[in-house]
């Protein structure tokens, strides 16, 4: 059982986080012309790389959406990046 | 011989039986040693071909003595004897032989080995149906029986655990580690899977000068006096990721055991190594033993196996274990395995070993083919493994993180060796050596001679020989995983451990390859077998999956509701005896005539607040809602990036900067998700905020005719009338000091008033409208009223293809101009296909019962093809007639078509409709 | 649909307690939860804020749940909805919550049936799963009582999984 380290909370278990997507994807401006091709890659082309990944997660107990860096073979997680900053 | 004990037995006298025969052992045996000390050497037989079977060893990789234990009511299959610990009034039977492991009827089976190979049911049963064989074979298979008896109070304890440096198996290198860490400070575990402490120690004559029991007990007195804990009788069966280890803690026999979930900073693996049987012919006769085996059950239980032993060894240990066993006043005949075939003579009784013509006249054969290291955890870490030309054997390699094995588990099986490389990994050394010097250790390599005579033994409880391999290499089953799967290899109870290496460097021989090539399966968890309740812990019964309870659970149970799980919660279905077909068609009777009284408290009620909530829910939903004004609600739906609903709710304007969103029961997690999501992700999260606010609140739902009248009852200081109140309107008023929320919201399609409260007041207000004349009514006359109004519940109504057009809702498609989630896709080449399903009702002839939920309407050709399916389907009792909505391809150009509609082979005729079925022009809803 | 109303038992007498070796647990009432969110949420709130694993007193005090967000125990009277002037959204969530109280030097035991606890790793969030259900968990009064907050409809769930895990106390 994994441990993710959510940048708000800690180390938390594996089950109280949730995949969001691929890190890197930006939503096309969608009042603009966008052609069928560059929206499905939009929606389907997924890397799913071997080793290396940056990931968007979301830590379901505090809400918290973060982007994890990690490697999806030895499972070993490197860190997270906080897309927030705390209030000043 | 009547006893194979070489000292009068001193512990307590245990009284057991095996096959029905009565037999005493002592304090500290396990069911294996207390029947050799009884000279019982037969204790099952194989799986398939019954031949007698005898232990080949003393612990967990014994994969021959498999029984049914029972004592005082509880019953367990599959209990191997050599891990079962002794207790008194045990009754023991072997499994897969009757009446007796000695004596089996099934024993014949052995005589049609010939035919019986590798492969046999996959040629033999393929013609003409393997199902006309499967039901007898199913029967002779599996070995020992389950009871239908559910043992009470049999539950897993379950628990988090954690520690510094966590170390597995308490053997000399496993207890030198474990007191080095936690003399420096560490917090230190050390696991070992026997009731006591040892391990190969007790194969020593002496351990740095101490007796091996003096030195066993001076080092757990140094771990515990350190702070350090000792688990015994438990075994870490798995490790998993980030160094989780799952350890398996045994209670007495019968007691439920308990898992215990083990976080480890590092971990130190020290399980030891075994003997690896050897092959030859008739090597699986009862009597023919691991040279450990029969060393730990002369040290440990005082058992010496044999008076006549003939000792076939291919490495150095042979020489401790000769002066062992002949101190012990065993007569050793040494054998070189090397020299000749060797063929093992006798049946159930070993009569000798012959060898180059010479037969060699003892009772017992003790055989090992060299070490073979346990890396099975290793392996689940995800550690690599090397092969080691001069041990022959594999050994770990490259490090999984924060993980290291000493000692035999690392091929270190010289015990000063192993004592030098535990200790620096005690003090934290990433990768110790222990020593320069060369291994005392030294073996001649030893592996199946593929060709040669005899029925060899490669798996010996699933009868998987020599020829299988042999066999599987002709018919190109050379793969590991494939040869495995085809011979059953290592498939067995002990799950390869004595069989594996044996049939690989078999199948190395016959490829011409070198044995690292050829490669070991997959080692996966569990280590050793565990009983599945370990995984099942609390999680039965109401914590399988735990619904959510309303507030009024009391107040329904009162008023005689039958409650079902909906959406995760339990709710009324219905209301009074009689059951669902009677009492429904009244509440909806009641309802459409009077006024009904339905608990939604499940509805979502989420708050989005902060200066960009009206941007932010325009973007998440289909509908426009920036012109949404204050005290006005709004149907729509949640869209995924696809374009798909994913669900429908209701969303009301509070203020400018605040709205409520009303999302479906089972979809509240889901949609907070979602909007959590797009917050954070795209949008400034300082500027929205969400809140959950769903479980504050009860809400009843008073609908019918009488509503207003019911409502009003309540003597609320607020304007209820139409003008003031109109249908999608809300405001706030107060009852009873409380706020409380009025939204005119019909999922009946009558006249409706939506009331929210906070929970603690659900119960005075339920009674308030009770008192006023409102009828419970429950969900599933709430089912039918909005089936009736054609009003779709997502996920019945729609699939995983369903757009808001094909549900009728096209004007945001067309004209919004904002942008929102799914928008674009609802362009794609599949959003303008003709052939779409859409939103029907469909009309069957007058009289005609009503049409099967599932029912496909499909085209009239000699093959008919589906065009698309009924979602809902009821009678409706005010129309008294049968209604039914669908999915219907190209749907809403077809009103009027006269379709087919087929189930199961029957065909009827149904007329495609509007969905709306009652109160098409919305008279009763505005009222 | 079936009728399932025996598999679930009435809802419990909520003034019964659980004792076992090492613990008593206990459903306690509040008078007052107020759930506030804005970019400076933590700061807000004028009440002492306890996280993990801090140890928090007496009535009135305030959870840390996230970045943005805290839920005031007994705070001041708020009103509900957008103030544009402090950047808060306020929502009064009183009944949302059940409420249970566990004390004894087996508490944290108990907890680690149900959750990996370890108070050597702090965060700085309230906010977890425990035997599967979101609630918010952190002492109170001392290193042996802990509070636990969970959804009022999962007050049975939370309950049954406490009451269960006790019986494995020895």
């Amino acid at each position: 059982m994994q441990l993710f380290p959510c940048p708000f909370c800690g180390p938390r278990d594996e089950r109280e986080f949730l995949f969001i997507a691929e890190a890197g994807k930006t939503r096309p401006d969608t009042t603009q012309n966008i052609s069928d091709e560059d929206w499905a890659r939009y929606l389907h082309s997924i890397r799913n790389d071997k080793g290396a990944v940056r990931e968007v997660w979301m830590h379901l107990t505090c809400g918290e959406l973060f982007v994890l860096e990690r490697d999806s073979v030895t499972m070993e997680v490197n860190r997270s990046i906080p897309l927030r900053k705390d209030a000043a | 011989m009547t006893s194979h004990r070489v000292s009068s037995p001193t512990g307590k006298t245990l009284n057991f039986t095996f096959d029905g025969k009565a037999y005493a052992g002592v304090e500290g045996d396990s069911l294996a040693s207390a029947l050799l000390a009884n000279g019982v050497r037969i204790m099952g037989r194989s799986f398939k071909y019954h031949r007698p079977r005898g232990p080949w060893s003393d612990w967990v990789d014994d994969p021959n003595a498999i029984m049914t234990v029972r004592k005082g009511g509880v019953e367990l299959p599959n209990c191997a004897a050599t891990t079962t610990y002794l207790e008194d009034g045990m009754e023991a039977r072997a499994v897969n032989a009757w009446p007796s492991a000695a004596f089996d009827i099934k024993g014949g089976l052995d005589l049609l080995h010939r035919w019986l190979g590798a492969g046999f049911y996959y040629k033999t049963f393929i013609w003409p149906d393997w199902h006309l064989f499967e039901p007898a074979i199913r029967k002779m298979a599996g070995l020992g029986h389950v009871t239908d008896e559910v043992l009470d109070g049999y539950s897993a304890d379950q628990l988090h655990d954690r520690c510094d440096v966590l170390v597995i198996g308490g053997g000399p290198a496993g207890l030198s580690a474990a007191r080095v860490a936690s003399q420096a400070g560490q917090d230190v575990c050390l696991v070992e899977d026997h009731k006591s402490l040892g391990g190969g120690a007790r194969l020593s004559r002496e351990i740095e000068g101490m007796d091996p029991d003096a030195w066993v007990a001076t080092e757990a007195d140094g771990i515990v006096q350190a702070g350090g804990r000792i688990l015994t009788h438990a075994t870490a069966f798995g490790i998993y990721d980030h160094q989780m280890v799952a350890i398996i803690e045994h209670g007495p026999f019968g007691a439920a055991p308990r898992l215990r979930r083990m976080r480890a900073r590092r971990i130190i693996l020290a399980s030891g190594a075994l003997d690896r049987p050897v092959t030859f012919a008739n090597n699986d006769r009862p009597g023919i033993m691991s040279v450990a085996g029969a060393c730990t059950y002369l040290t440990q239980h005082d058992v010496l196996v044999g008076r006549k032993i003939a000792l076939a060894c291919n490495n150095s240990f042979a020489d401790d274990a000769e002066a062992m066993l002949t101190s012990a006043g065993a007569q050793i005949t040494p054998i070189d395995p090397q020299s000749g075939p060797m063929e093992a003579m006798g049946g159930k009784t070993l009569r000798g070993l012959l060898q180059s013509g010479i037969t060699h006249a003892v009772d017992t054969i003790l055989a090992s083919g060299g070490q073979t290291p346990l890396v099975h955890l290793w392996r689940h870490a995800g550690g690599k493994l090397d092969w080691c030309e001069e041990r022959q054997a594999f050994l770990p390699g490259s490090t999984p993180i924060n993980m290291i094995a000493v000692g035999g588990a690392r091929g270190a099986f010289d015990m000063d060796h192993a004592l030098a490389q535990a200790r620096a990994a005690g003090q934290g050394e990433a990768r110790p050596q222990g020593s320069d010097e060369p291994p005392r250790y030294h073996l001649t390599p030893l592996w199946p001679d593929p060709g040669s005579a005899g029925r060899q033994w490669i798996d010996f409880q699933h009868d998987v020989t020599l020829k299988d391999i042999e066999l599987a290499a002709r018919e190109n089953y050379i793969s590991v995983e494939h040869l495995k799967r085809y011979t059953t290899l290592g498939m067995a109870s002990d799950q390869g451990k004595t069989s594996n290496m044996a049939g690989l460097a078999a199948m190395a021989t016959l490829q011409g390859k070198p044995i690292p090539e050829v490669g070991t399966t997959t080692f996966r968890p569990p280590f050793v077998p565990v009983p599945l309740e370990i995984y099942h812990g609390h999680h039965k019964g109401q914590h399988w999956n735990p619904v959510k309870r309303l507030a009024l659970e009391v107040e329904h149970r009162a008023a005689g509701a039958a409650l079902g799980e909906y959406g995760g919660w339990l709710r009324p279905a219905w209301y009074g005896a009689g059951g669902m077909a009677a009492r429904v068609p009244e509440e909806v009777k009641a309802a459409r005539d009077g006024a009904g009284l339905f608990d939604a408290s499940p509805l979502g009620k989420i708050e989005v607040m902060g200066p960009d909530a009206e941007d932010f829910v325009n973007f998440i939903y289909y509908n426009t809602i920036k012109t949404l004004k204050p005290g006005r609600i709004r149907y729509d739906f949640m869209l995924s990036e696809g374009g798909i609903v994913y669900d429908d709710g209701v969303i009301a304007r509070v203020d400018e900067h605040r709205f409520i969103i009303s999302c479906s029961s089972s979809h509240v997690d889901g949609v907070r998700t979602h909007l959590e999501a797009w917050r954070q992700d795209g949008n400034d999260p300082d500027r929205i905020f969400i809140h959950d606010t769903t479980q504050h609140w009860a809400t009843l739902t008073v609908t019918g005719p009488k509503a207003r009248d019911v409502v009003s009852g309540l003597a609320l200081e607020a304007d209820l009338t139409k003008g003031a109140l109109p249908h999608m309107a809300f405001l706030e008023a107060t009852w009873q000091d409380a706020p409380l929320r009025i939204a005119r919201v019909s999922f009946s399609g009558d006249l409706s008033f939506e009331l929210s409260i906070r929970r603690s007041k659900a119960q005075a207000l339920w009674h308030a409208l009770r008192e006023a004349g409102a009828i419970p009514i429950g969900l599933e006359a709430m089912a039918v009223m909005r089936a009736e109004k054609g009003y779709i519940m997502i996920g019945k109504d729609t699939d995983g293809e369903t757009m808001p057009h094909d549900l009728g809702f096209t004007v945001p498609r067309e004209k919004k101009t904002a942008a929102f989630v799914g928008d674009r896709s609802l362009h794609m080449e599949v959003a303008n296909d003709p052939a779409r399903k859409q939103l029907v009702g469909l009309a069957v002839t007058e009289g005609s019962s009503m049409l099967p939920i599932g029912a496909h309407v499909v085209t009239d050709d000699a093959k008919p093809k589906s065009l698309g399916y009924v979602t809902s389907s009821y009678e409706s009792p005010v129309l008294n007639a049968a209604i039914a909505i669908g999915l219907v391809e190209n749907g809403h150009a077809r009103m009027g078509e006269s379709v087919t509609v087929w189930n199961q082979g029957e065909t009827r005729e149904a007329v495609i409709t509007s969905p709306v079925f009652f109160d098409p022009d919305g008279e009763r809803l505005r009222a | 649909m079936r009728d399932d109303s025996q598999r679930w038992g009435p809802p419990r007498d909520r003034a019964r307690e659980v004792t076992a070796p090492g613990i008593t647990i206990r459903s306690f009432d509040i008078a007052r939860l107020t759930l506030i969110s804005g970019p400076a949420a933590l700061s807000a709130t004028q009440l002492a804020l306890v996280d993990w694993p801090g140890v928090t007193e007496g009535d009135s005090y305030a959870i840390s749940l996230r970045r943005d967000r805290v839920l005031e125990v007994n705070g001041p009277a708020r009103p509900d909805g957008w103030d544009a002037n402090q950047n808060l959204a306020i929502s009064d969530v009183t009944d949302a919550y059940t409420h249970v109280e566990i004390t004894g030097p087996a508490t944290l035991s108990l907890l680690n049936r149900g959750t990996e606890l370890d108070p050597d790793t702090p965060s700085r969030s309230a906010a977890r799963l425990l035997f599967g259900l979101g609630v918010f968990l952190y002492r109170h009064s001392n290193s042996d009582t802990y509070r636990i907050h969970a959804g009022s409809a999962q007050d049975e769930a939370l309950w049954h999984a406490l009451k269960d895990a006790a019986k494995h106390l020895t």
